[in-house]
């Protein structure tokens, strides 16, 4: 626990004054006092267990007068609230107004292990009224192009007991395609997972959507196409379920307009679907194809 | 990969260097507020650190940007460093050059400015693509592969040539040192069972006809087997003649003709030609 704040409240009181000349110090700023008010009544909060009136009291110390020691105190205190995007930013507040801190290290490694934390996720459809709700049930739901569920698991209610019915997932931190595929139809969501919390995603589709392949990517900037022609046009197949020959096929990709190797795949014709996600592994760079990861899959379901 | 190349004859020596590890593969290297920031800039600057961290640099570029008018030295600093990982090399080293002035002082000053000097002194990198996809790369006479290909070549004028099972095209470009040249090509549609190809250096183009049989230069056309001996254009244009055998079959006949090295001479130019046997698929 830092109290860095009452301690140099504390000295600035004390007056070392020489017998022969006044040499006094002035007063504390009305803002550090204030500040320092507050901080010790955080202090008290926390030891007290009261986690909600520290944490506003110390934000409220941080905010007259902004001090590295409140900072970490905000952020040790969102982590036992069990808030970890919110500790991350205040632990990285606290590296900023403190660069040579002396336990840096071990505040990094902290923040590596809180980024890192398994958020849950209760993926959820529409009410059965809804046109766009999918029978989960039915369906596969991927994840960045990892099946998570497979048609047969019945869903469950939610575990803080809300009227919907869905999966609840435990998954690293990040922004994923979600993504679900029916016997009968094809939808596309973006899931966003935080650290050590608890979001609700859902998806949707329309009633139908016919077609043996799927193409997916989290990268925008990829186009998947069959041709040049599509290629000119920009008309990408990405996020798309679609109608191809059976067969051993091929489709083009392009990385900001550089050729990338084609994709392949083999397209299925007893009503399974020939899935595929496109993954760029390296983020940013652009005078090229960057590389890929591709993951495929063959979705299969009952005639 | 459908198609089979036999090299017939060996070339000159290809000029790609061996890839080092390029400067955006360099680890992220973030510094700490060095200067004294305001709250609400300290807020921006943790904002762009949690972005660069959870892999979203462009978003980090952007709310370090947004502190650049303060001109503290690890704002620079660390949008330079982002803005290498990303392959801005242009931006990178004006940041690093930024943050050198904005403090002289600097005890990584060695190290910064042996950054800006690699990436300055970095090697030329050529991304060869397309449209055909089933199309081979020839960089400088010598078959790089399929398509889509990645040379470092020398500084200089360069020669690709990209050919697809009914497609050909011929393209040179220069290199420079520290760039990175984007050769795309569009699908020309041609056929045919030989490729004359010839490098930059022979500024001649067109076609001509020696006893009865017409060539093209950087192109793609239809010859009978057997062995062809020929001047390029003409007696003038070439000091000797090349030769090349186009072999019977389904197998296409590239050949690259080069001026000798150390040979140009002003009113003829002395050729050598090397051949490969290109086997197509049907």
């Amino acid at each position: 626990m830092r109290i860095a704040i009452v301690l140099v409240l504390a000295l600035a009181a004390v007056a070392a004054a020489k017998p022969s000349t006044a040499k006094r110090k002035t007063a504390p700023d009305k803002f550090v006092k204030a500040a320092g008010e507050a901080f010790g009544a955080a202090y008290t909060a926390d030891q007290n267990g009261d986690l909600p009136t520290a944490l506003g009291l110390y934000q409220k110390a941080f905010a007259i007068s902004p001090h590295p020691s409140t900072a970490y105190n905000i952020a040790d205190i969102q982590r036992r609230l069990g808030r970890l995007t919110d500790a991350i930013r205040s632990f990285e507040i606290y590296l900023a107004l403190s660069p040579d801190a002396a336990d840096r290290k071990g505040v990094e490694a902290l923040l590596d292990q809180l980024a890192t934390t398994p958020g849950s996720v209760f993926v959820m459809s529409g009410s059965p009224s809804d046109p766009k709700s999918i029978d989960l049930k039915t369906a596969y739901l991927l994840f960045d192009g990892k099946i998570l569920v497979k048609p047969g698991t019945s869903p469950t209610t939610a575990v803080d007991g809300g009227p919907n019915l869905g999966f609840e997932l435990d998954l690293p931190p990040g922004r994923y395609v979600m993504e679900a595929v029916t016997p009968l139809t094809y939808g596309m969501s973006t899931c966003i997972v935080r650290p050590g919390e608890r979001r609700v995603c859902s998806i949707g589709a329309p009633p139908r959507t016919d077609g043996a392949v799927v193409i997916s990517s989290d990268d925008r900037q990829l186009l998947v196409v069959a041709d040049r022609t599509e290629q000119r046009q920009a008309s990408s197949r990405v996020h798309k379920r679609f109608e191809h020959p059976p067969g051993r096929s091929r489709l083009l990709i392009r990385d900001h307009g550089f050729e990338c190797a084609p994709l392949t795949f083999e397209v299925p014709k007893n009503g399974d679907v020939a899935y595929a996600f496109v993954r760029v592994v390296e983020p940013g760079s652009r005078p090229r194809c960057r590389t890929l990861d591709i993951t495929k899959h063959r979705l299969r379901f009952d005639p | 990969m459908k198609w089979i190349v036999a090299c017939v004859l060996a070339g000159t020596t290809f000029a790609a260097a061996a890839p080092d590890v390029p400067p955006y593969q360099w680890p992220a290297k973030r510094k700490p507020p060095i200067e004294k920031y305001s709250v609400e800039a300290l807020t921006k600057f943790v904002d762009a650190v949690i972005a660069d961290k959870a892999g979203s640099p462009y978003d980090a570029a952007s709310h370090y940007r947004s502190l650049l008018d303060d001109g503290h030295a690890s704002t620079l600093y660390n949008l330079a460093d982002v803005s290498r990982r990303v392959e801005h090399y242009p931006q990178a080293v004006e940041f690093y050059k930024k943050y050198l002035a904005a403090l002289p002082d600097a005890p990584d000053r060695k190290d910064v400015e042996r950054i800006i000097e690699l990436i300055e002194k970095r090697p030329s990198v050529a991304v060869i693509d397309g449209e055909d996809p089933d199309a081979v790369i020839f960089f400088d006479g010598k078959l790089l592969g399929s398509s889509p290909a990645i040379v470092m070549p020398s500084p200089g004028r360069h020669t690709v040539d990209r050919i697809g099972p009914t497609s050909y095209v011929h393209k040179s470009f220069s290199a420079f040192l520290a760039h990175t040249e984007h050769v795309a090509m569009r699908y020309e549609e041609a056929e045919g069972n030989v490729i004359l190809s010839a490098s930059p250096t022979m500024n001649l183009v067109g076609t001509w006809e020696d006893g009865g049989t017409k060539f093209q230069l950087r192109a793609r056309f239809t010859l009978a087997p057997g062995r062809y001996e020929t001047f390029v254009k003409s007696a003038t244009d070439a000091c000797n003649k090349i030769a090349f055998d186009v072999p019977a079959g389904d197998d296409l006949t590239y050949v690259y003709i080069d001026v000798k090295p150390g040979e140009d001479k002003r009113f003829c130019k002395p050729l050598i030609a090397t051949r490969q046997t290109v086997r197509l698929p049907r």
